[in-house]
This record gives C-alpha cells, sequence and structure tokens, in this order.
C-alpha cells in the first residue's frame, strides 16, 4: 500500500497545479463533481503533463498513456493504479522507489553544493561523506541550497525541506530529504 | 524487471563459460542446476561491463563510475574466493548472492528484488507485447459507442417454420461486424526533456459486412490523428483532431472518399474544459469548435449507404457548454454555424437546447428523478433540412 500511498502523494501534488483548492483524495474525480475537468482537457492537458517531465511521472512511466485511458468518471485513485501497475513503471516497489529516490537527490545535491560553491567545485570529486559546512560555509549558501532543492525537487517532496534537515554530512542530508519523498 | 536485468547480468557469461551451461534463470535458486559454475571473471567483467545500461533501463541513471565499481565490488566479495569450488560461481554462492546489497546505505538487496518481482506474469511487457498493446480489435472504429464494444462474427439460421422471419431475411446468414484500430500515443520531447506535443496517430480497418449481401457492406480505411500542443498562460493547449476515411466494398468496385478536422483549445481560465464559478453555486464550462467536414462519393457501384450519400464540403463552428446552478439545474445548450464550400455556399444555424432540473437527488448526488427538457432548431449538415423539435420527459432511477 505504501507506493500506492507515495504516488498518491505525487498525483496529489500534480493537481495542485491545476486546482490548489480541491483536496484530492483517490476517490476523487477528474470530471465533476471533483476536479471538473471536460474529457477533451483530461485527454489531453492532462494526459500530456502527467506523462510529462515538469510535474509529471516522466520518471517512473515506461510508455505513454493512451488516449482513451482516463476520462471524466476517472478518479485520482484510478490515475495511481495506473501508475503503480508493473506494466507501466519502472519502479513497482516502495525499496525500487526509494532507491530511485535516493539517487534522483544525491545527484541533486550533488550539483547544487557543487555550483553554490565558492568557488565552484566538480561536481565528480564532491565527497558525499563531507559536512554540507565545507563546501557551503555560510547561512546564505546553505539558505539558498535549500530554496533550490524545494524548487528542484517539489514534485517529489510532500513537505517542504527545512533549514534543520541540511545539517550534518550531505549522505545524511540526502537521507533526510529522501524521507520527504516516502509515504511508508 | 528488475530481476531480468539482474538475471541477464549473471546468466550471460554463463552461457559463455565452457562449465555445464545454467539454467537461464540462474538467480532463482531453486532453479540452479548444481553442476553448472561459472567463472568469476567472466561475471565481473560482464558486470562491469553492463551494469551501466542495467541501472539506466531501472531508471538509477546516470550513475558514477565509482557506484558502479561499488556495486561490482560488493558482488565480487559477497561471491568471495572458497576453497571448495576455485575461482567459479556456483549453487552454494546463491544464498550469499541474494544478500547483496545493490546500495551501501539502502536495504535493497539481489533478494529483495528477488521477491518483490514476484510471478513472471508482473514483469514488465516486452517489445512485442507492448506493440500488441497498441492494437485493438472492437466493433467499429467510427464511433465512440462502437469502440466500447467487441468485435462480432456471428451466424444467424432460421428455421423453415420461423414466422418471425421477413420475406428479404435468408435462411441462414453470418455477419462480420469488427475493426482493427491501431492507436499509438507518441509524446514527443522539446526543451528540457518535456513533451510539448502529444500526438495519437490513428489507422483502422472497419469491416462492416452481412452475408452475401454486398449491397449493405461497408469496409472503412480509416488514417489520422489526435494531437495537444502545450500552450501558454491563457490557452493552456491546443487539441486537434485530423482523419482521412475511405469506404468501399468487398470487392472494392465502391469508392467514397471524406475527411474531418477540428480545433479546439484548452483555456480553464475562461471556463474552456474546466467549470469555473461564476457566482455561490452557478458553475459554467463551455468548449468552442472549428473544424470541416467533407465527403465525395466517387463510385456507389451498388453500395445502398453510398446511393444516398451526397457529397458535401462544409466548414462549422460550434461551441458546447453547460451551466450548474446548485447542482439541480442543468442547462446544456449547444449552437453550431454551418458554411456549405460546395452548391449554394449558404450558411446554416443549428441549435440544440437541453435541460434538466433534478427533482430528487441522494446526499451524495445521485439523481433519483428529474425532469428533462429539449429543443432543437436549425439545419444541420449534410442536407441542411430544417429542422424544430420540442421534447419533454421525466428521467427516473433507482
Amino acid at each position: 500500500m505504501s507506493l500506492q500511498e507515495t504516488i498518491l502523494g505525487r498525483v496529489q501534488i500534480f493537481f495542485s497545479h491545476f486546482a490548489p483548492h480541491v483536496a484530492v483524495t483517490s476517490k476523487t474525480k477528474l470530471g465533476h463533481p471533483g476536479l471538473d475537468f471536460d474529457t477533451v482537457t483530461i485527454q489531453s492537458d492532462i494526459r500530456r503533463d502527467l506523462a510529462g517531465t515538469r510535474i509529471g511521472f516522466s520518471d517512473t512511466l515506461t510508455r505513454d498513456i493512451p488516449l482513451t485511458q482516463f476520462g471524466e468518471g476517472s478518479t485520482a485513485g484510478d490515475i495511481v493504479t495506473f501508475l503503480v501497475d508493473p506494466q507501466n513503471t519502472k519502479f513497482p516497489t516502495l525499496e525500487a522507489y526509494e532507491a530511485k529516490m535516493h539517487e534522483r537527490i544525491r545527484l541533486e545535491l550533488r550539483d547544487l553544493v557543487a555550483d553554490l560553491a565558492v568557488p565552484p567545485i566538480d561536481p565528480q570529486v564532491l565527497q558525499p561523506g563531507a559536512p554540507l559546512s565545507t563546501f557551503l560555509p555560510n547561512q546564505h549558501q546553505q539558505e539558498t541550497l535549500r530554496i533550490q532543492i524545494n524548487d528542484n525537487l517539489d514534485k517529489y517532496i510532500f513537505r517542504r525541506v527545512p533549514p534543520n534537515d541540511l545539517l550534518g554530512t550531505l549522505n545524511e542530508i540526502e537521507d533526510r530529504i529522501v524521507v520527504r519523498t516516502i509515504i511508508k | 524487471m528488475r530481476l531480468l536485468l539482474i538475471l541477464s547480468l549473471i546468466t550471460v557469461p554463463a552461457v559463455a563459460s565452457a562449465q555445464p551451461p545454467c539454467p537461464d534463470k540462474l538467480l532463482d535458486a531453486a532453479d540452479l542446476n548444481h553442476d553448472c559454475s561459472i567463472s568469476k571473471e567472466e561475471l565481473s567483467s560482464v558486470l562491469q561491463r553492463r551494469l551501466p545500461s542495467a541501472l539506466a533501463d531501472l531508471g538509477l541513471a546516470p550513475i558514477l563510475p565509482e557506484s558502479i565499481e561499488g556495486i561490482t565490488n560488493r558482488v565480487l566479495n559477497i561471491l568471495g574466493p572458497s576453497a571448495t569450488r576455485g575461482d567459479t560461481v556456483t549453487a552454494e554462492d546463491v544464498p550469499k548472492l541474494r544478500s547483496v546489497k545493490l546500495y551501501d546505505r539502502l536495504d535493497l538487496t539481489v533478494g529483495d528484488l528477488v521477491i518483490a518481482r514476484g510471478p513472471r506474469t508482473l514483469m514488465a511487457p516486452s517489445a512485442g507485447e507492448k506493440v500488441l498493446a497498441l492494437f485493438h480489435a472492437r466493433l467499429s472504429a467510427l464511433d465512440d459507442q462502437s469502440f466500447a464494444k467487441p468485435a462480432r462474427i456471428s451466424y444467424t439460421s432460421f428455421d423453415r417454420t420461423d414466422q418471425t422471419r421477413t420475406g428479404t431475411t435468408p435462411l441462414s446468414q453470418w455477419r462480420l461486424h469488427g475493426a482493427l484500430i491501431l492507436a499509438a500515443p507518441i509524446d514527443l520531447a522539446g526543451r528540457n526533456l518535456d513533451k510539448p506535443l502529444s500526438l495519437t496517430p490513428i489507422a483502422a480497418y472497419d469491416v462492416q459486412i452481412d452475408g452475401d449481401n454486398r449491397a449493405t457492406d461497408a469496409i472503412t480505411h480509416r488514417f489520422g490523428t489526435v494531437g495537444s500542443l502545450r500552450g501558454g498562460k491563457g490557452i493552456s493547449g491546443h487539441v486537434f483532431q485530423i482523419t482521412i476515411d475511405e469506404q468501399t466494398d468487398r470487392k472494392y468496385e465502391a469508392a467514397a472518399w471524406g475527411y474531418s478536422w477540428y480545433y479546439s483549445p484548452n483555456a480553464r481560465a475562461v471556463g474552456i474544459g474546466r467549470y469555473k464559478q461564476l457566482a455561490p453555486g452557478f458553475i459554467v464550462r463551455w468548449r468552442p469548435f472549428f473544424g470541416g467536414v467533407f465527403s465525395k462519393v466517387h463510385s456507389a457501384a451498388g453500395v445502398t449507404s453510398l446511393n444516398s450519400r451526397p457529397d458535401y464540403d462544409n466548414l462549422f463552428l460550434k461551441v458546447a457548454g453547460d451551466a450548474r446552478i446548485r447542482e439541480r439545474l442543468i442547462f446544456a445548450p449547444t449552437v453550431v454555424r454551418w458554411k456549405q464550400l460546395q452548391g449554394s455556399k449558404d450558411s446554416h444555424w443549428n441549435s440544440d437546447w437541453s435541460g434538466r432540473f433534478v427533482i430528487a437527488m441522494t446526499p451524495d448526488g445521485q439523481e433519483r428523478v428529474s425532469l428533462d427538457a429539449g429543443y432543437g432548431r436549425g439545419e444541420d449538415s449534410p442536407l441542411f433540412r430544417h429542422r424544430g423539435r420540442f421534447d419533454l420527459g421525466i428521467g427516473i432511477k433507482f
């Protein structure tokens, strides 16, 4: 169930871009009453963005979403069912999804830290076991890092990263952020 | 899929080895042939060579070279030297192999992957299965209702004593009503790996044949695409559809061509595609369509439906919408403006106005009793005969 709940969380983040005032649950309909979209919008904008990179699931899907897969009578739970179906996803278990999150966050953290360091560091030589303060010693740099992590990973993170999460080594920071992307 | 990938990492050297051949699924411990073995060097080199692409397939790419090396070393360390078996990997290694971690700080082992994968039926589809999934066999490709029903091949035989059979109905008749449809969604990548254009090309072979009577044949070849293009802030998307049909009969003597197309924008800010609240309890959504329809019969060749089909080439602008007042009163008008491009080149209006008042509903919004009314007036394509009708009814649903 945890993988379904985690993906439902991402589906909720996805629909918050279209309907921020609607509290989406697994039973929320895409049509009326619910998210209130019509069939054409569901089969065009919603379907395309679901399979897209910016707010969608291009990172997990193994295939594009068929035209008539979802309609006005479909629910957010139907989308989750499609997204976690082993036929459609690269990550059919929570463990695999968590491994993917570790890798995604490790790379994001590594690149951001290397970029924000003064002078910039080659990301390849960044030591994940070293404290963040080794590379970003001042508060301003760390706050910039926090904002950029929250922005760049916003489709994955269920609770925004607070300043306290950035204490310790890069490995420890990565673990804390991963916890914010998984519902167990 | 992950098991398959891990298996593929392990099994290839087994096949290449001079040792007795291993079964295909070396990692399925129960299936391991105790006589088979793999050279550790072969295993090492294959892991090094294939891990990057395997991890990429798992969605874990890009990965640093040292990470690949780390995973490879973990596998080799677990399978470390053994006095009994020398420099080979055998069945006795399997328990150790199961405990190999893919990531140091994550409890994800090869064994977990084996268990998590479950039965083979849960594996990701092969390329062949993916291609097959693009094809549909349905009752017809030409309308949405028939698309939802299965293709049908039937045989009917009447007794000679049957008195319900009319004079023109044959004693026995076979029917073939079905369509083979290819609908392949293709998302075309744009900048920053996002996909601004989504296309669903459609190709269909639609057959509607009743026995030996060629006059009722309708064999249609349909090609087209449904697409949507990402828009900007105001118009969030552009939707379009184009279909081209060629209709003929079983002998390919008849020939009729037609095409249809439309364009419609998505603009949720102004209620196009999504309900917009104009006042408390009053929501509205609507959608404009601009398009065209064309048909020309080159040769009817005795096919009844083509004998009576007119040639036409018409453009249309259609606006359809619906408004809801406190979920009780629903009003759904559709207005179409037609412009003939052939013949008289006249313009025509056609409109349908339907309304529903929900008299009784359940607390969760299910309608029980409603009063329905509809009014249609105007001239509709392709014949543009004047129409005017009013309907009134009561709907009851328990």
